[in-house]
């Protein structure tokens, strides 16, 4: 065989090379596990849970790197493992009603109030109203304003642009509106 | 219930509590994945893609993967052979041979650089002086010298001894003020002595032992003695006398190869 026979691996490869994200797990994991772990302590209810569901998906991801990085946005591939993993740990712990309670709980605890029964019942439907978004404007919303990451990191978090940020969190805005009957 | 009225107070109840994560949990995080990627790879529940790259399997796989023994026994057949290697490399370094005789030519006023005693004792353990190379590492360890506490750590680990391993890794953990080593596992401390005796291949150019450096292990063999010093009233694996002359005749060409220069022979 003359010529050249591998003109689309050459350019792979090339196309690896010059990616600018992170190519070395360790890097990667450095960069993301703290948001990986305050994500997934949320849908869990527990550090020490989320640390091990993290541990699974970070051990999933070393096992197929090539992979990850093969991606045209590996950090949005590596978010889809983090989820799977995490939802798979709430799944065998049942945790599912201890999350939207516990979280509820956690946000009611932070205003001074008087009313503490009642700003517990409007955390909660807050946070039904969060749980109903699609799957995007949650994981956006959650990160930027749950957990009080900037509109650039949690565009790095997920693998998508500051814009797609922005415009998601509007998209959000105007459901949680409608859903809780605000002005 | 208290009506909301606004977006703005949606997002302020949103606020979670929430502790940022620290540098020590990243710390211990870090060591722990380590650890359960070595029993994974172990147990076969970790695989990796045939793409992925070799060194980062080795980043977590310790020497001793794949040698179907038990962990004791991994340890010490991974520890024995990872010793000589490092041996090799520190006598591979270009200055090894000169700081060795520096060391010779001090003996008699007993006060020995720590590079040379290091140099030594590598040249001992090779050529199966066991005792007197602990015995050198440990000079050399004394005074900070990372490579022979490296050097011990494996030496206890080949011997199966963990908890003098241990001890002797963590020497240069403390001395770099990193407490991290104190909580980590033994394939952790395994694989960053690994980590260090690689930056040393890489720093020796991969260069092949120089036939010089060869023909002196073969003679150092015979010519390091356990002599009794009644001074301090023990035996000190100390060289013979003209010693380093002979490594000096040894070094600037007089020899090439070990068939050439065997011990008490001219050369």
């Amino acid at each position: 065989m003359s010529g050249s026979p591998l003109p689309g691996r050459r350019q792979r490869r090339s196309r690896v090379i010059e990616r600018p994200q992170p190519v070395d797990f360790t890097a990667f994991h450095t960069m993301h596990r703290g948001a990986y772990v305050r994500w997934a302590s949320l849908y869990l209810g527990s550090r020490a849970d989320a640390e091990d569901a993290v541990d699974d998906a970070m051990l999933e991801m070393l096992g197929k790197w090539p992979t990850v990085l093969s991606k045209p946005e590996p950090a949005a591939y590596a978010w889809t493992i983090v989820k799977s993993r995490t939802k798979d740990a709430a799944r065998a712990r049942d945790r599912r009603q201890k999350v939207v309670t516990t979280a509820a709980f956690m946000a009611a605890c932070l205003g001074e109030t008087t009313d503490p029964i009642g700003e517990l019942e409007t955390s909660l439907a807050i946070q039904q109203a969060i749980e109903e978004l699609p799957e995007r404007q949650h994981d956006v919303f959650v990160l930027r304003y749950s957990l009080e990451y900037t509109a650039q990191e949690t565009a790095d978090l997920l693998g998508i642009t500051e814009a797609t940020v922005r415009s998601t969190i509007r998209d959000a805005r105007r459901r949680l509106i409608a859903a809780l009957d605000l002005d | 219930m208290p009506a909301l009225t606004s977006y703005d107070q949606v997002l302020a109840k949103t606020r979670l509590i929430s502790p940022r994560y620290t540098d020590e949990e990243l710390a211990a995080a870090e060591a722990r994945l380590a650890a359960k990627a070595a029993d994974r790879l172990k147990s076969g529940a970790l695989t990796f893609d045939d793409a992925t790259t070799p060194g980062m399997v080795r980043a977590v796989r310790p020497r001793w993967w794949g040698t179907g023994q038990d962990d004791q026994a991994r340890d010490r057949y991974g520890a024995d052979t990872d010793l000589r290697h490092l041996c090799q490399l520190v006598i591979s370094q270009a200055d090894a041979l000169h700081q060795m005789s520096t060391i010779l030519h001090d003996v008699d006023c007993r006060f020995l650089e720590p590079a040379g005693a290091r140099v030594l004792a590598c040249v001992l353990y090779l050529v199966g002086r066991e005792d007197s190379a602990r015995f050198w590492w440990q000079y050399a360890a004394g005074a900070e010298d990372t490579a022979a506490t490296y050097c011990l750590f494996l030496y206890h680990l080949a011997l199966g001894e963990v908890q003098e391993a241990n001890w002797w890794h963590d020497q240069v953990a403390t001395r770099r003020g990193s407490l991290l080593w104190a909580r980590a596992a033994r394939a952790d401390r395994y694989a960053e002595t690994l980590g260090w005796a690689t930056c040393l291949q890489i720093a020796a150019d991969h260069k092949a032992v120089p036939a010089a450096t060869t023909a002196v292990v073969g003679y150092v063999s015979t010519a390091v003695q356990f002599v009794d010093d009644r001074d301090l009233v023990l035996d000190l694996p100390l060289p013979a006398d003209g010693f380093a002359e002979r490594i000096g005749e040894m070094t600037t060409g007089g020899c090439t190869a070990l068939s050439v220069c065997i011990p008490s022979s001219p050369c």
